[in-house]
């Protein structure tokens, strides 16, 4: 995981902690923006499980060229990615390898008002799939998050996104200091469905509090159990990602149009070249004799 | 009119017979069946079958070639069987006719069509050992297309068709290929119930038996790696669906409990059936006319994961140097 350090050692603690126990091998970060949340990191740097770089350029690379990652996630301060499965590595392991990329399903949860207690239990109310709208690409771009499978070479052209189903759920928790949301309001939107309650990673936290911080793996094993979600759990999911509304036949149309304009391009460029190098060769080859 | 049924098999002693006495049933008037090193009983009940004269069996061996062995079948039902339609299974399937029974079906289809598709009905393990059918009686009914490319519950439909000595079956009988038979899509004369996984023994050894065979799905490779960490037990009972999931289900809408299969069966078994079971009510209608729409969505994903594969083609040629100009497009 390439992680964008949070300025709230707090939360920045608690996502370290909780991604290694959901199955993340090694986090690489830089420096935190907060003595507080420096003072976190480092010592999940002295634990070997983070490790610090100069700069944010290239994080992903260093994954995959030093750390041999074969799926690099790309994480904000404040994000939990949650596995539909086991755990992470269970999730990802099972993606056809003609993917490249597995969009996570973005949760924001709203702030609260009272800012007492940890920021998990504050937090346990998000708002349901923001639905998509014929065309429009910025509602994708906020409800799905990518997670890159590792493959050396620079770039990430000719990727293969899994489109329609999203493995990972993505908690987005906002920052200190964002304007919150009254009880009456939150109790309101529970009550009209503008709001859900959710309290998947307030409990997973709470199993991991120990009494000196939270709990690590030990020796690989994790101490956090993920629930696999039934049949039931999955055909309401799949009600959600449809809403997000990435595949309809306007947009594959327009896929497909896209595609023809850049066959069309190549072909358009691909019998002049190859005449120009076979006249070449002919007269390399006139040139010889 | 002679409808005939082909059906790849492996250790799938639990269901062959059912299936096949179903379908002779049902209208089927012979099956070829390809035989691929069972070793659990299969083999036997398949030559009882051919030995009444209702069944060829073919042995084969090796790794699996399955769209081979349902091509090579088909192709030998239209030349040397002498069918009219035939349909192509899994023993796990069974093709559940609209109205009247699977021949009636077929015979009703226009002259000008040629091959048409079956909507696939998933149905859900249940706890307890006893005969599959009794069990399972609660299947998948999602109101949106579960997409999970590790589920077993991705909608899809089952392809039959009339006789063609050079049809083309593809992975599955999704698709077939031929030069001469017209489509029809978006209209299903009949349902295939779906029953992939029954028992924890069933699942494992389906699952190892897949994830090496010539298309790994992403569900048994998930099993595989479950059975690698010693929690494919755990694995199969997050799939199973228990009393307390099947009432949240039904209340949801997401599971419907269906006896068609277990009723017809028991018919069987009690001398009283008669393959014409009328299974057409308007709920039922309704509830088809839903999940095909919902197979459209389907493979409109399907589609357009197609065409994602292609321009990540398109983007390697480009960066070939075809489409730009200095790293740059023209």
């Amino acid at each position: 995981m390439t992680l964008t350090p949070s300025a709230d050692a707090e939360v920045l603690d608690a996502q370290i902690a909780y991604h290694l126990n959901a199955g993340v091998d090694v986090v690489l970060t830089t420096a935190a923006a907060s003595q507080d949340a420096e003072e976190a990191l480092e010592r999940h740097v002295r634990g070997g499980y983070v490790v610090k770089a100069p700069s944010g350029a290239g994080l992903a690379d260093q994954a995959v060229g030093e750390h041999a990652a074969d799926w690099v996630i790309d994480s904000h301060g404040g994000e939990f990615w949650w596995p539909r499965g086991e755990g992470l590595k269970d999730v990802l392991i099972a993606i056809p390898p003609r993917y490249t990329i597995v969009q996570a399903l973005a949760r924001p949860f709203v702030s609260r008002h009272d800012g007492a207690g940890s920021f998990e239990n504050r937090m346990t109310v998000r708002r349901p799939v923001e639905q998509g709208s014929d065309g429009e690409q910025g509602a994708e771009t906020r409800t799905l998050r990518p997670i890159y499978r590792g493959r050396p070479g620079p770039g990430r052209g000719g990727q293969v996104p899994l489109r329609a189903w999203y493995p990972v759920e993505v908690f987005q928790f906002p920052m200190r200091g964002e304007p919150g949301v009254g009880e009456e309001e939150l109790s309101r939107g529970i009550a009209e469905e503008t709001l859900v309650v959710d309290e998947r990673l307030r409990d997973a936290l709470r199993a991991l509090r120990g009494g000196q911080g939270f709990r690590l793996p030990t020796d690989g094993v994790s101490a956090l159990t993920f629930r696999s979600p039934d049949v039931v759990d999955d055909a309401a999911y799949a009600v959600e990602c449809a809403a997000v509304g990435e595949v309809d036949l306007l947009r594959l149309d327009r896929h497909i149009r896209e595609l023809e304009a850049r066959i069309a391009f190549l072909e358009a460029r691909f019998w002049p070249r190859v005449l120009r190098s076979v006249s070449r060769l002919g007269g390399a080859a006139r040139v010889r004799r | 009119m002679k409808l005939v049924q082909t059906l790849v098999v492996r250790d799938e002693v639990d269901i062959v017979d059912a299936q096949i006495a179903y379908h002779l049933n049902a209208g089927v008037d012979f099956v070829i069946a390809s035989d691929h090193e069972s070793v659990d009983g299969t083999t036997e009940i398949l030559e009882s079958y051919a030995r009444a004269g209702h069944l060829l069996r073919i042995p084969v061996a090796g790794p699996v070639r399955e769209g081979d062995w349902r091509t090579h079948m088909a192709r030998l039902a239209a030349t040397e069987h002498g069918a009219d339609w035939v349909i192509n299974t899994d023993a796990d399937e069974f093709w559940v006719s609209r109205s009247g029974t699977l021949k009636d079906t077929v015979t009703a289809v226009p002259r000008s069509v040629g091959i048409v598709w079956a909507l696939s009905r998933h149905f859900v393990p249940r706890p307890g050992e006893g005969f599959f059918a009794d069990r399972m009686t609660a299947r998948v009914s999602a109101s949106a297309p579960i997409n999970d490319p590790t589920s077993p519950y991705r909608p899809h439909a089952k392809a039959a068709h009339r006789a063609d000595p050079r049809i083309r079956i593809g992975f599955g009988s999704h698709m077939v290929f031929s030069d001469r038979l017209a489509p029809v899509t978006g209209w299903h004369p009949a349902e295939v119930f779906h029953f992939p996984f029954r028992t924890l023994e069933q699942y494992e050894r389906k699952s190892v038996r897949r994830v090496h065979g010539d298309k790994p799905l992403g569900q048994y490779v998930r099993a595989n790696q479950a059975r690698a960490a010693g929690r494919i037990g755990e694995r199969f009972r997050s799939l199973v669906v228990d009393d307390a999931t099947l009432a949240r289900g039904e209340a949801a809408g997401s599971l419907v409990v269906d006896t068609r299969l277990r009723n017809a069966l028991r018919e069987l078994r009690d001398g009283q059936a008669d393959g014409r079971r009328v299974t057409r009510s308007y709920d039922l209608e309704v509830a088809l006319a839903s999940e095909g729409a919902i197979l459209q969505d389907a493979d409109l994903v399907r589609v357009l994961r197609a065409v994602d594969g292609l321009r990540a083609r398109v983007d390697a040629v480009e960066r070939r140097g075809w489409g730009h100009r200095g790293g740059r497009r023209e």
